[in-house]
């Protein structure tokens, strides 16, 4: 595959993948529910800064970005019965070092650690796969409790120099560019060629002055800066460029979408 | 005199067509420095209005006068000094958010951002918001 083509997919996949796909079961007091989601982060190490400990959470209702990054959002989710889920931290050599069940059962939250068994399937800096599970049902607060998951989570990253690099010359940020260069020449049939048709019915009126007053305002040194995928298949570039008259920092973001297999600037 | 008088209207037609021009060609940058001025100087609410976005205005006309003082004394409390832009983000709706630091009574730095839109061809304050770096 090509390699910027495998960039992307790669971005495409840690968009999707904030979450990952699973198939398992949280049983407390002998009521099993499936475990639908999953979602893997890294975060330093718990008994040593210098590596990395990796989060997993299984959950049976899908748990936003906002409600992950706020554990008492997630406790209180549990405590109400809205949600029920199981977090095992992982540390680099591959151990579960500790983890979690939020349930209505405990009250918010208890933390179980010494009985979760990893299998590891795929553990690279992006995908983690494998399976986690217990030997058998244990009991606290008089709550009997055990899970069984499968699963696959890519792990949301910043890229790395290198990957930015490619992900810059994928085919949207390349379209991206060439619709600053259109923007840049001015003239307005070859500007509406990077455009798809709905966004360029958005320039059936004024269209010529409209494209004037875009390329007044975009510096000439616009260029994509930053790709983010997004879970529908389009792609948000960022553009910079300096203004001359005082060198500030001019930023547009355009959404790329692929268009009869071409990527162009979308609504 | 036929020349002076011909002269007399292009100096006046260059006075009225002066300030039309000037808010085509200030960015946002600019405008929102001045704002920022204004509020330095403001010692009422209404002394900011002609800044803010049309909802704005109208929400603080509507808020009675002694809530309205309150709330500009709120603000000038919360207010950051030292205020730099770092980047204009145009968004897709036309409005621009601009990206600041600044520098609140507490001596802490925090960002914020800053929505403008454009009302009648004139930059207005939509949205400011500030998070202090802990």
């Amino acid at each position: 595959m090509d390699r910027q083509v495998l960039t992307l997919v790669v971005f495409l996949a840690q968009a999707a993948g904030r979450e990952g796909t699973v198939t398992g079961t949280l049983t407390l007091d002998g009521e099993t529910t499936p475990l639908r989601h999953v979602y893997a982060s890294v975060e330093p190490g718990f008994f040593d800064k210098k590596t990395e400990d990796v989060h997993l959470l299984f959950s049976d209702v899908p748990l936003s970005d906002d409600t992950r990054a706020d554990r008492f959002a997630m406790i209180h989710l549990a405590r109400d019965g809205k949600a029920r889920i199981v977090e095992v931290v992982i540390d680099e050599g591959g151990q579960p070092i500790g983890g979690a069940i939020m349930a209505k059962n405990f009250d918010g939250e208890v933390s179980v650690a010494g009985m979760h068994r990893l299998t590891r399937a795929r553990w690279e800096r992006t995908v983690v796969e494998g399976r986690l599970d217990m030997a058998s049902a244990h009991t606290f607060m008089g709550v009997s409790f055990q899970y069984d998951a499968r699963f696959s989570a890519p792990i949301p990253r910043p890229p790395t120099a290198a990957e930015l690099k490619a992900a810059l010359a994928s085919p949207p940020a390349a379209a991206a560019a060439g619709y600053v260069a259109a923007v840049r020449r001015g003239e307005l049939a070859g500007f509406l060629r990077t455009l798809t048709a709905g966004a360029g019915a958005d320039y059936q009126k004024d269209g010529a002055a409209r494209l004037r007053e875009l390329r007044a305002d975009m510096p000439a040194d616009t260029r994509p800066t930053k790709m983010t995928p997004q879970t529908d298949g389009t792609v948000l570039v960022e553009l910079e460029g300096h203004r001359p008259s005082d060198g500030m920092t001019i930023g547009f973001t355009v959404r790329m979408v692929e268009e009869n297999g071409a990527w162009k600037v979308g609504k | 005199m036929r020349i002076r008088h011909a002269a007399g209207i292009v100096v006046a037609a260059v006075l009225l067509l002066a300030p039309t021009l000037r808010a085509q060609t200030e960015t946002a940058t600019q405008f929102y420095q001045k704002y920022l001025a204004a509020f330095t100087k403001a010692t009422k609410v209404e002394d900011i209005l002609p800044f803010m976005a049309e909802k704005n205005r109208k929400q603080a006309e509507a808020t009675p006068k002694e809530d309205r003082e309150k709330m500009f004394g709120l603000l000038k409390i919360l207010a950051h000094h030292d205020v730099k832009v770092l980047k204009e983000e145009r968004g897709a709706d036309g409005s621009t958010i601009l990206s600041v630091t600044g520098v609140d009574d507490d001596k802490k730095t925090g960002t914020g951002k800053v929505t403008l839109v454009k009302e009648g061809g004139a930059w207005k304050i939509g949205e400011e918001s500030w998070t202090d770096k802990s």
